[in-house]
C-alpha cells in the first residue's frame, strides 16, 4: 500500500541517443597496387575487410615452394560466396603440394603460378590490390604470394541462385525475385553479392546461452553511425536467455517499447530491401534459421513503404503510395467512422444515404455496434482459419466464409448488407498494407477505434487517435524518433517522404540513422544531361 | 529526448497552434464587430502590432531570454519563485478556462447526451499522457499536428470558397481606418510570450526571438486568411452574430458527397486543438513550477496540475459564463504576463548595466 501514499523516485533507465559522427575514412590505410611484401598485403587485406571482426571473411595463410625456397602466401575469400572444395582442389592443393616442380629458364614466379600451378579455368593477375580484394565480394578467391607485385583472382563463385526462393510475404511484380532462406551464410552471401563492397562488415554474434544461434550485424562501415552499431551489438550481446531461434524473437528482445502496437524494426525477406537500408546508414541483423532479416532503426512511415516503390517510375509509385495511404486510413477507421456516423452524427451524412442505411438496418435485431463486432469477428475467424488450413482448402474456406455465410447472414436478417460492405472494405484495405506487422497492428487498433466510436462517436475516435499519435511521437527505434521526419523535424521535404520523388532527385540519406556521410550522390546525379558532348 | 533538443522548426508550431486556435472561438467576431467588412485588415494589423511588441520584448530580453533565470538574476530566489508561481497560476487558469470552453462546445455539437465532466476528464486524461512524456515530445508532437491542423483549417476555408461573395469586400475600409488601426484582439498573440519559458530546452538559446517572429508571421497569415474567407461568405452585420465563426462557415459548406457538410472537419479541428492546447498549458505550467521550486521529478507533479486544470474548469458553470470570463480573464492575463515579462527583463538589464 505504501506506493499509493508515498512518493518514490523513479528508477533511472538508460536512454540511448545516436550521436553525430563525422566520416572517418581518412584514417584507414590505403594502397593502390599490391606490394612485394606479403606482410604489407596481408595487413592491408585485414584492414580493408575488418578481419577478424568480419565473420564471413576467410584468410588462409600458407607457403609455396619455389626453387628450394619457401614463399609466404595467403588466400582470401568470403564464406558462403565461394566454393571451398574448388579452392582446396584448384588453388591450395597445387600451390602447396605441386609447387616443387622445376621452373623453366627465365620463368617469373607470376607466370609459374598462373601457367603451371593453379588449375582453375579462370584466373586473372591484378596489380591493383583494391580490385583484387574487391573480387572477393563477388565470390572470387584472391591469392597473394610474397615477392609477386600482383594478386591472382581465381573464379570460385558458388552462391545460391534459384534455390534461393521467392519471398512469400513481400512479393513484387517488378524488381528482384530472390528472398532470404533459413541458411545463415546464404543470407549473408546474398547481401554481400548485391552490395559488392569491402566496406560491408558482418560482425558475428552468437544468440542464446545454449542455442548459440549464429547472427550477424551487417553495416557499411563508411556510412553507418558507430554508436548505432555499438548499441545494436550491445543489445544483442546482453540478452540473458537460453534460446533465441529466430529474428522475430530477437526483435522482441531488443525493441524499446514492447506495448507499442507498431513494429519497431522492419522484418524483411528481401535482400534488395536490406541493401537499400544499409546504403542509408542503417543496420541489418541476420539470424541463422530465419528467412527474415531485421532492419534498424525504423520509423512508422517505413512500415508503409513497399519494396517495389524503388523500382517503379515516379508517376506509378506516386499513385500506389496514395492508394496505400487511403488503404491504411480505411483499414483503420472505416468501421469506426461508420459506427460514429450511424449512432452519433447522423446529421453529417446525406439524407438519402441516411434513409438507405436506416432501411437496410430496419430488420436487423442487433445494435450497429454488436452487428459490426459480429462481422469483424467472423472476418478475423475466416482470415485466421485461412492461414492455418492447407492452400487449396484455404481458398475454399474463403469462398464458404465470404460468400455463402455472408449471403446467408443477410438473408437471415442477422446483419445488414451495408455492414458487410464496410467490413469488406476495411478487410480488403488491410491486405493492401505492405508490412505484415503493420497490418497486424492496424487489425488490433481497428477494434479499439470501433469500441471508442461506439462509446462516444467522433470524440472517441479522435481521443484514441490522439493517444496513439502521442505514443508514436514519443517512441524511439534504436535512438531514432519513431515519427521522423514528421516529428521532430530533421531536414528533408515531407512531400517527397510521403509521396516519393523521382529517383534522380534522391542523393540525400535519411537523417534519423545519423549516417557518417549524408549524401550518396552528387548534386547533379544525371550528369549526362548537362555535360557538353 | 535530450534536454536541449528542441529545434526552432519544431518549436514554432506550438505557438502557431496557441495563436491560431483562438480563431476557433470568437477572435474573428472581434474583428468583424469592430471593423465590419475590413475585419481581415484589422487581423493583419494586430499581427503587425504583435510583431512589434514581441520584437521589443525580445530586444529587451538580451542574450539570456529565459524568463525564470532572468527573474533569478533580477530579483534572486524570491523573485524567481514569485514570478514562477504567478506564471503557473496564469497558465493553469488558462488551461481550466480552455478546457471548459472546449468541453461545452463538444457537449453541445457532438455529444449532447453525455456528461460534461466525463468529456473534461477524457480531455485532461489524454492531455496528461502527452504532458507526462515531457516538453521535447510535446513540441515534436505539435510540429506534426500543427501542419495537419492548418491543412484542416485550409480545407474548411477552401470548401467555403463557393459561398464567398466578392462584393462583401466593399466597403474596403469597413467602419473606418481608425477602427482598423485600433488595438483589438492583440491578446490572441499573448501566448507568444511563453516562448521565454522554454528557452533552456531550445537547441540554441538565441532561437527564442526567431521562433516568436516566425510563429507570429505564420499565425497572422492563417488568421487573416480565415477572417477574409469569413468576411466574404457571411455578410455584415450577420457576421457579428455567430459565436463560433469557423463552425458557421464549416456548416455552410455543401459537400453533397457522402457527407452533407464539413462539420466533421471542424470537429476534428476542435477536438484535436482542445487536446493539444490543454496539454501545452498543463505542460508549461508544470515545467515553470518545477523550475521555480527546483523539483527534480516533473512527472510526479503532472497529475496534480492536470487535476487542478480539471477543478478550474468545473468552477465555471454555464457556457456563456465561461466565454465571458475567459474573454475578460484572457485580456487581464495577457496584460499581466506582458507586464511581468517586461519587469523581469528590464530589471535584469538595469542590473547588468550597473
Amino acid at each position: 500500500m505504501k506506493n499509493i501514499f508515498l512518493y518514490r523516485q523513479p528508477k533511472k533507465t538508460h536512454s540511448f541517443y545516436i550521436e553525430n559522427e563525422p566520416a572517418s575514412d581518412n584514417c584507414e590505410p590505403y594502397m593502390e597496387t599490391a606490394s612485394q611484401s606479403i606482410e604489407e598485403n596481408l595487413n592491408y587485406a585485414k584492414s580493408v575487410f575488418s578481419y577478424p571482426k568480419n565473420g564471413d571473411i576467410i584468410i588462409r595463410e600458407f607457403d609455396v615452394s619455389v626453387e628450394n625456397g619457401l614463399l609466404k602466401a595467403f588466400a582470401i575469400c568470403a564464406d558462403g560466396l565461394s566454393d571451398s572444395a574448388l579452392i582446396n582442389s584448384s588453388v591450395l592443393l597445387p600451390l602447396m603440394c605441386l609447387s616443387s616442380l622445376e621452373r623453366r629458364h627465365n620463368e617469373s614466379t607470376e607466370d609459374y603460378i598462373v601457367r603451371r600451378l593453379i588449375t582453375n579455368v579462370s584466373i586473372n593477375n591484378e596489380a591493383n590490390i583494391n580490385k583484387a580484394l574487391g573480387a572477393v565480394n563477388y565470390g572470387d578467391c584472391a591469392v597473394f604470394v610474397d615477392t609477386v607485385r600482383c594478386g591472382f583472382i581465381i573464379d570460385v563463385k558458388s552462391w545460391g541462385h534459384r534455390e534461393v526462393g521467392e519471398p512469400t510475404n513481400e512479393t513484387v511484380i517488378q524488381g528482384p525475385h530472390e528472398g532470404f532462406n533459413e541458411v545463415f551464410r546464404s543470407d549473408t552471401a546474398l547481401i554481400r553479392k548485391t552490395l559488392n563492397t569491402p566496406k560491408l562488415v558482418m560482425e558475428n554474434v552468437a544468440l542464446g546461452k545454449t542455442s548459440k544461434t549464429p547472427a550477424a550485424i551487417c553495416y557499411l562501415k563508411n556510412i553507418a553511425n558507430s554508436s548505432l552499431v555499438g548499441e545494436v551489438r550491445y543489445r544483442m550481446e546482453n540478452i540473458d536467455v537460453e534460446y533465441i531461434l529466430s529474428s522475430l524473437s530477437l526483435a522482441q528482445y531488443i525493441e524499446e517499447a514492447s506495448l507499442l502496437p507498431f513494429p519497431q524494426s522492419i522484418a524483411t525477406e528481401r535482400p534488395d530491401r536490406v541493401c537499400n537500408a544499409l546504403t542509408e546508414g542503417r543496420v541489418a541483423i541476420v539470424v541463422g534459421g530465419s528467412p527474415q532479416v531485421l532492419i534498424v532503426p525504423t520509423t512508422v512511415f517505413d512500415a508503409t513503404t513497399s519494396p517495389e516503390d524503388a523500382y517503379l517510375r515516379f508517376p506509378y509509385s506516386f499513385l500506389t503510395r496514395i492508394i496505400r495511404i487511403i488503404a491504411i486510413a480505411l483499414a483503420l477507421l472505416a468501421p469506426a467512422m461508420f459506427l460514429a456516423v450511424m449512432n452519433f452524427h447522423q446529421e453529417l451524412i446525406l439524407t438519402d444515404i441516411l434513409f438507405a442505411l436506416s432501411n437496410a438496418r430496419s430488420s436487423v435485431p442487433f445494435s450497429s455496434f454488436v452487428e459490426l463486432l459480429l462481422m469483424e469477428l467472423s472476418f478475423e475467424l475466416i482470415k485466421e482459419a485461412g492461414i492455418r488450413v492447407p492452400g487449396p482448402a484455404g481458398s475454399a474456406l474463403g469462398i464458404v466464409g465470404g460468400l455463402i455465410l455472408g449471403q446467408a447472414a443477410v438473408s437471415a436478417g442477422i446483419v445488414s448488407p451495408i455492414m458487410i460492405i464496410v467490413v469488406a472494405i476495411a478487410g480488403i484495405s488491410s491486405f493492401a498494407i505492405p508490412n505484415y506487422q503493420l497490418a497486424f497492428s492496424i487489425r488490433l487498433m481497428r477494434f479499439i477505434y470501433t469500441l471508442a466510436a461506439a462509446i462516444s462517436g467522433f470524440f472517441g475516435i479522435f481521443f484514441v487517435m490522439f493517444i496513439e499519435s502521442v505514443l508514436i511521437v514519443n517512441a524511439k527505434s534504436f535512438g531514432a524518433p519513431y515519427a521522423q521526419p514528421l516529428a521532430p523535424k530533421r531536414g528533408g521535404k515531407l512531400w517527397g517522404f510521403f509521396f516519393g520523388k523521382p529517383i534522380w532527385k534522391g542523393g540525400k540519406r535519411p537523417e534519423y540513422p545519423e549516417p557518417k556521410d549524408m549524401y550518396d550522390a552528387g548534386k547533379i546525379s544525371r550528369k549526362w544531361k548537362y555535360k557538353r558532348r | 529526448m535530450k534536454s536541449k533538443s528542441i529545434s526552432s522548426g519544431d518549436a514554432k508550431w506550438v505557438f502557431v497552434i496557441m495563436c491560431v486556435s483562438k480563431i476557433l472561438f470568437s477572435a474573428i467576431n472581434k474583428f468583424t464587430y469592430s471593423s465590419a467588412n475590413s475585419g481581415y485588415l484589422q487581423a493583419l494589423w494586430q499581427g503587425v502590432c504583435a510583431l512589434a511588441v514581441f520584437g521589443l520584448v525580445a530586444l529587451i530580453s538580451g542574450d539570456n531570454a529565459d524568463l525564470l533565470s532572468s527573474a533569478d538574476d533580477a530579483f534572486g530566489k524570491i523573485g524567481l519563485r514569485t514570478c514562477g508561481f504567478a506564471v503557473t497560476i496564469l497558465l493553469i487558469a488558462e488551461a481550466g478556462a480552455m478546457l471548459k470552453i472546449y468541453t461545452d462546445v463538444i457537449a453541445s455539437i457532438a455529444l449532447p447526451r453525455s456528461s460534461e465532466f466525463l468529456i473534461s476528464l477524457a480531455i485532461v486524461g489524454a492531455s496528461a499522457t502527452l504532458v507526462f512524456f515531457g516538453i521535447p515530445p510535446l513540441f515534436a508532437y505539435c510540429r506534426g499536428s500543427g501542419i495537419i491542423l492548418l491543412v484542416a483549417l485550409a480545407v474548411i476555408c477552401a470548401l467555403n470558397i463557393p459561398n464567398c461573395n466578392i462584393s462583401e469586400v466593399f466597403p474596403v475600409f469597413g467602419n473606418g481606418i481608425k477602427n482598423i488601426l485600433k488595438i483589438n484582439g492583440l491578446e490572441i498573440y499573448a501566448d507568444m510570450l511563453t516562448v521565454f519559458l522554454i528557452v533552456p530546452h531550445l537547441k540554441s538559446e538565441k532561437d527564442a526571438a526567431k521562433i516568436g517572429i516566425k510563429s507570429i508571421i505564420i499565425s497572422t497569415i492563417a488568421i487573416t486568411s480565415a477572417t477574409f474567407i469569413y468576411v466574404l461568405s457571411v455578410p455584415y452585420p450577420a457576421s457579428t452574430l455567430f459565436s463560433l465563426p469557423i463552425l458557421e462557415i464549416a456548416s455552410a459548406v455543401k459537400l453533397d458527397v457522402l457527407f452533407q457538410r464539413a462539420e466533421g472537419v471542424f470537429l476534428f479541428l476542435w477536438i484535436f486543438t482542445g487536446f493539444i492546447l490543454t496539454s501545452i498549458y498543463i505542460s508549461l505550467s508544470t515545467e515553470t513550477f518545477r523550475r521555480s521550486f527546483a523539483i527534480t521529478d516533473r512527472r510526479a507533479i503532472t497529475p496534480i496540475f492536470a487535476f487542478l486544470a480539471l477543478c478550474t474548469a468545473q468552477t465555471l458553470k454555464s457556457p456563456s459564463e465561461s466565454g465571458i470570463i475567459y474573454d475578460r480573464f484572457y485580456i487581464f492575463g495577457a496584460i499581466l504576463f506582458l507586464f511581468l515579462t517586461l519587469t523581469v527583463f528590464i530589471t535584469k538589464r538595469i542590473k547588468e548595466n550597473i
